[in-house]
């Protein structure tokens, strides 16, 4: 709603520092996230080890995220828009570090993964699915900058492919532990791998919310579409 | 600059052309209707309309010049003291008109009294200040009823406990923020209907504004009650309705939990986040 700048340049200033605390904690997140990716597609374990160090950083940004909303609403008092927004910047912090502990935790089981030496691994269907979350990532946060009610919608309601996918690769998994292609241990790890990129994707979208919250003042009140059946899936015998 | 002027520069201003959000009430006290006030050829106020509530507490905010105190003091006619003040429109206190000649002014502000920036104790006694109204109005028939009138505005103002043992020395040597609890006694003595304060805690510090502040709270179960304040924060604890002015118009009004998380207008979100100027 609002476009005009505040009259006291240091309120500004802490505003605009805070966005920036939050963008930079998700496009970190969403480099985690990729380097998972390319470790999957180049099996090159250095780099999942480079991004397990690098999840400490995330959690310092979210306590950075936190102090400085601490002091805005201190020092500030923010009210209307500023105060939504101050306060979905705790909830986008907590979101965003969340996605850095999934990456960390896929990064972790791609190593194990790669250390049985296991053939069958369906590695493609898990970068093609980490490859549509990545995008949504780095498209809420130019949203959640922008204010941009459309795209963020439009990202809340592309989470259904990635539920779909989902679907899809639990039961291929499935199919392969039963068959004898891949070995439990795997086959546990890897739907263990697609259920955090879907879970990031549902942070993704908790991030979109998060923009119309800011923008109206309003919770969205329309159901998000979903495909995730895995809760569902029965086995024949 | 005549009135069609000047609403043209209201209209350039970007001001709605009427009042965002719901000016009735469902038990108001007073009405206000179609008001415009006039200091010469300046308009200061621009054809506000806007119910007042009975015992409930209504805020007045907005930057300084908007017309908040100027509408405020046409509630009780206190602008009639302006040589160069012209109001029209209709104000009514319980449905009838304030502004008919045929009503006298001196016992309407009793009805609606006043509470001032800055404390204006008379200086008279404690017990003085108080019993004024009650002595000029002749609401007290007897010496004991007149204590008794006394006793209980000061129990009311929250101010007996502290000077109850010095009623007979001057009401201008309390402090600032019991000589304003005064001055809401004196205001009470003669149990008005309506309370209208002028940023009543504007000269006061943070633990003499805060009792007042409790007072309204306590005062507005009997009183309706007007409060003109700069500070958003007091607007927010103490009103259930709040009014957003700019450029004489009335811009917004709802419920201040409304007003103050989600405004409608861009304008009164402009004010309340200080992105005003």
């Amino acid at each position: 709603m609002a476009t005009a700048q505040h009259t006291s340049s240091a309120f500004e200033q802490d505003l605009t520092d805070l966005n920036l605390k939050v963008v930079k904690l998700g496009e970190l997140a969403s480099r985690q996230l990729s380097a998972c990716l390319r470790a999957m597609s180049d099996f090159q374990e250095t780099r999942v080890d480079r991004l397990i160090e690098r999840d400490v950083e995330l959690d310092q940004l979210e306590a950075e995220v936190n102090d400085t909303v601490l002091n805005i609403i201190t020092l500030r008092a923010p009210r209307s828009d500023d105060l939504r927004r101050v306060l979905a910047s705790t909830k986008a912090a907590h979101s965003l570090e969340r996605v850095g502990d999934y990456a960390r935790n896929i990064a972790k089981r791609t190593k194990s993964i790669m250390a049985t030496d296991s053939n069958n691994v369906p590695w493609d269907q898990l970068i093609e699915m980490g490859g549509m979350v990545v995008p949504m990532i780095d498209d809420v946060l130019v949203a959640y900058q922008n204010g941009d009610l459309d795209a963020a919608q439009a990202i809340r309601n592309s989470d259904v492919h990635v539920d779909k996918l989902n679907t899809d690769l639990f039961s291929l998994v499935i199919d392969q532990m039963e068959t004898g292609a891949i070995s439990p241990l795997v086959g546990s790890h890897l739907l263990f791998i697609a259920k955090n990129i879907e879970r990031i994707g549902d942070f993704t979208t908790s991030l979109a919310e998060q923009v119309h919250f800011i923008e109206t003042g309003q919770p969205v009140d329309t159901k998000r579409p979903k495909a995730d059946r895995t809760s569902w899936l029965i086995g024949e015998g | 600059m005549n009135s069609a002027d000047q609403s043209h520069n209201f209209a350039t201003a970007g001001l709605p052309a009427e009042t965002v959000g719901d000016v009735h009430v469902d038990h108001p006290r007073m009405t206000a209707r179609n008001v415009d006030v006039f200091y010469g050829d300046k308009q200061a106020i621009d054809n506000v309309t806007l119910d007042i509530g009975e015992k409930q507490v209504i805020s007045f905010i907005g930057p300084s010049g908007c017309g908040k105190s100027t509408f405020l003091r046409c509630l009780n006619r206190m602008n009639d003291t302006i040589d160069i003040c012209r109001i029209t429109g209709e104000i009514a206190l319980d449905g009838q008109n304030i502004y008919d000649p045929k009503i006298d002014v001196v016992p309407l502000r009793a009805r609606v009294g006043m509470v001032f920036q800055k404390p204006n104790p008379f200086p008279k006694s404690i017990f003085d200040n108080v019993a004024y109204g009650p002595r000029i109005h002749g609401i007290a028939t007897s010496k004991d009823e007149l204590n008794d009138i006394v006793e209980s505005s000061l129990e009311r103002a929250g101010l007996w406990n502290e000077v109850k043992d010095r009623l007979h020395q001057p009401g201008t040597g309390l402090s600032g923020g019991q000589q304003q609890r005064l001055c809401i006694a004196r205001a009470i003595a003669v149990s008005p209907e309506v309370i209208l304060m002028d940023e009543p805690c504007s000269a006061l510090d943070p633990i003499a504004t805060a009792k007042i502040e409790e007072l309204i709270a306590e005062l507005s179960s009997e009183y309706t009650i007007v409060i003109v304040t700069h500070s958003m924060q007091q607007a927010a604890r103490v009103s259930q309705r709040t009014a957003y002015f700019h450029l004489g118009k009335l811009v917004e009004v709802g419920n201040t939990d409304q007003i103050f998380t989600n405004p409608q207008h861009e304008m009164t979100n402009n004010y309340i986040t200080g992105r005003f100027g």
